[in-house]
């Protein structure tokens, strides 16, 4: 077997266990509960685990080497930033929203939202902006994935290099079979057998951008030096303020990630928090070592002259794997690469369809659809359907397309969530003009492609917007009532 | 005093967001793209790009670091007089000073570009980034973990979590 043959035989170890997965948890999938909660059953392993690798996304393992290779050391923020989110995550919502899924048997997010509030416009607008989130940041994930498979495959001489739509459609085939079959089950397992692989993929792969370099990571950091002193300080060729506001969106907006928060609803009970907050960070933190490992690699090589400038950021990490890496190597870490993707992808085709079948027609007609669960395995493939769609239209870069996501789910949801599930005093007018502010911003900051000054981060003042909103209505707004079984799991 | 601090540190990083959005922007701009190498950038001349923002960078750093704090002490229910709010208060102090520690060395390798210390293969700045400030959260699980069951979820909260979804029904 040659190395390409090596690699595509892991590609294809890995689907094929996706899709065993998700035959094992169609069998235990049985009502709307099982396929977007688990039947609120999970372990504190299998959640922690999910909960990290739903975070290092297609967005960390392919976008973050392709920062790095970019923008330099200012990318680190990100990364730094993230394992706070974590603490911020569990601190503010960690036991919080485990007893008020408790108290209101959610099936999504805003089914809580909804019931703490005792608003259901509150509830249609948070469905609203995940679902917006969802199509945006699903559309990197899969983007992402079809260009590493694409990757793979142009490699393979029998094969050669396919268009992205058809591969798109392959690994597309893969993902919504096994997010059909067993709902966020086989997603949560599927993350787990991921998160593993990923972890094993960057320690791996930390030994082999060292061993690539003469002299190892410190060679790595003076070459970038000696060429741009500014891409390897801690603000990168960014500088401060964009480095600083991208800080601002990664700490406060992990709590407002719907595809994560909604797990911290899924566990036995509250006491698991304890086990999963460190778990969660040291499992982010090791996979971050590919991040790291690979964009500095790259970047000093091409500096060096030793591999020809990539044709796209986005290519370091697959450029790396198929240049340097032992083949072994290369195939455990191309199977990280798509576990990383597929884990947040799955987790956002579960709250997209959620939104859709559930939270949307609860809020417009007051009650679920007819046959739910079969409604929801469809709406599954609609979802990742369009996603696509949105992908192969967008030029944009892997990783801003991320961030995009990432900030419409900040603005919109730490206020609502993160905030007003611990404060009594939030009221539904603060949250729904909250989630506008932040929708509105986010988005008409987009289309009209408008770059602050000093590259000052978008996401960041459409958050700092909401939150003052949020804060301003409430407090000047008559304190609500709350319904006494809500207040009770808020008191506790 | 904790129900004010986060909206009053709100208003006080719109006050530097506002003086940095309206502070002039280098001549060079930024993301510039790499004199050789096509889709990567250079950072230039970092005195000239700083020179109006790295007091108020670091400001709206102090701000937002001393927002989360608060907001970790407020999420916690812990009084900042409690061996558990005067632990997250030092974690955040910590916090602030590994963060102005990394501003300084940045602000010293601008003014000697040469002669740039290293710790751990990263010059100094972005070692304090990475080792300094990738270290905090560590401090934050800690106190997490070990007032878990003082804090956090409580004897109390056991006992009442299996009747909360009785009483709801």
């Amino acid at each position: 077997m040659d190395r390409s043959q090596i690699v595509l035989a892991f590609i294809l170890g890995y689907m094929l266990l996706c899709i065993v997965v998700g035959l094992w948890a169609m069998r235990r999938t049985r009502s709307t509960h099982d396929f977007f909660m688990a039947g609120s059953r999970l372990g504190f392993v299998v959640t922690s685990v999910a909960i990290f690798s739903s975070t290092m996304s297609g967005w960390g393992f392919v976008g973050g080497p392709g920062l790095i290779y970019t923008i330099g050391a200012g990318t680190f923020w990100m990364i730094v930033s993230t394992g706070l989110g974590f603490c911020g995550m569990f601190f503010l919502l960690g036991k919080r929203l485990r007893l008020l899924a408790e108290v209101t048997n959610p099936i999504s997010l805003p089914d809580v939202v909804t019931a703490r509030y005792n608003s259901r416009s509150t509830g249609f607008l948070t469905a609203i902006a995940i679902l917006l989130g969802v199509l945006g940041y699903l559309g990197t994930q899969i983007l992402a994935m079809a260009m590493v498979l694409q990757s793979i495959l142009a490699d393979v001489a029998s094969i050669g290099l396919l268009p992205l739509s058809v591969c798109m459609a392959i690994s597309c085939a893969v993902l919504v079979f096994y997010c059909v079959t067993g709902g966020i089950i086989a997603s949560v397992y599927t993350d787990l057998v991921q998160g593993i692989i990923m972890v094993v993929a960057a320690l791996l792969v930390v030994a082999a951008t060292v061993s690539s370099v003469e002299g190892g990571l410190e060679g790595m950091t003076r070459t970038i030096l000696a060429d741009d002193a500014e891409a390897m300080g801690p603000w990168g060729t960014r500088g401060i303020v964009g480095c600083m506001s991208w800080y601002f969106v990664f700490v406060f907006g992990l709590a407002g990630q719907p595809h994560l928060i909604t797990k911290l609803m899924m566990t036995r009970k509250p006491d698991d928090a304890r086990v999963m907050l460190p778990m969660s960070v040291v499992g982010f933190l090791l996979t971050a070592l590919l991040w790291i490992g690979i964009g500095l690699c790259m970047r000093t090589l091409v500096l060096q002259g030793g591999h020809a400038p990539l044709s796209e950021p986005d290519q370091a990490s697959p450029e790396f794997l198929k240049t340097y890496a032992h083949p072994v190597l290369a195939g455990v870490v191309f199977a990280g690469l798509m576990a990383a993707i597929m884990s947040t992808a799955d987790s956002f085709l579960n709250i997209g369809a959620a939104a859709i079948v559930h939270d949307i027609p609860r809020a417009l007609r007051g009650r679920s659809l007819n046959n739910e669960l079969l409604w929801a395995r469809i709406a599954t493939v609609v979802i990742a359907a369009v996603a696509a769609g949105v992908a192969l239209a967008s030029g944009k870069m892997v990783a801003l397309l991320g961030a995009v996501g990432w900030s419409v789910f900040s603005g919109a949801i730490v206020p609502t969530v993160a905030i007003g599930f611990n404060w009594k005093r939030a009221t539904p007018l603060a949250c729904n003009l909250a989630i506008v502010t932040s929708l509105v911003l986010n988005v008409g900051l987009q289309v009209f492609s408008v770059t602050l000054p000093h590259l000052f981060y978008n996401g960041a003042v459409a958050l700092l917007a909401s939150l003052t909103v949020f804060y301003v209505v409430s407090i000047c707004s008559a304190p609500p009532k709350l319904d006494p079984d809500i207040e009770t799991a808020m008191d506790l | 005093m904790t129900r004010w601090l986060i909206p009053l540190l709100l208003i006080a990083s719109w006050g530097v967001t506002v003086a940095i959005l309206l502070s002039p922007e280098p001549v060079a701009g930024f993301a510039i793209p790499h004199d050789v190498i096509p889709k990567m950038e250079q950072g230039d001349n970092g005195q000239q790009r700083h020179e109006h923002t790295l007091l108020l960078g670091w400001m709206f750093g102090v701000l937002l670091i001393a927002t989360f704090g608060g907001l970790m002490v407020w999420s916690s229910g812990a009084r900042c007089n409690s061996l558990m709010g005067g632990l997250l208060v030092a974690t955040t102090l910590i916090f602030e000073g590994v963060f102005s520690a990394m501003c300084w060395s940045y602000h010293r390798q601008l003014a000697d570009p040469a002669a740039v210390s290293f710790f751990g293969s990263f010059p100094a700045g972005t070692a304090w980034q990475l080792y300094g400030m990738g270290a905090i959260p560590f401090l934050f699980v800690g106190i997490y973990v070990g007032f878990f069951s003082r804090q956090i979820v409580t004897p109390r909260t056991t006992a009442e979590f299996p009747h909360l979804s009785k009483s709801s029904r």
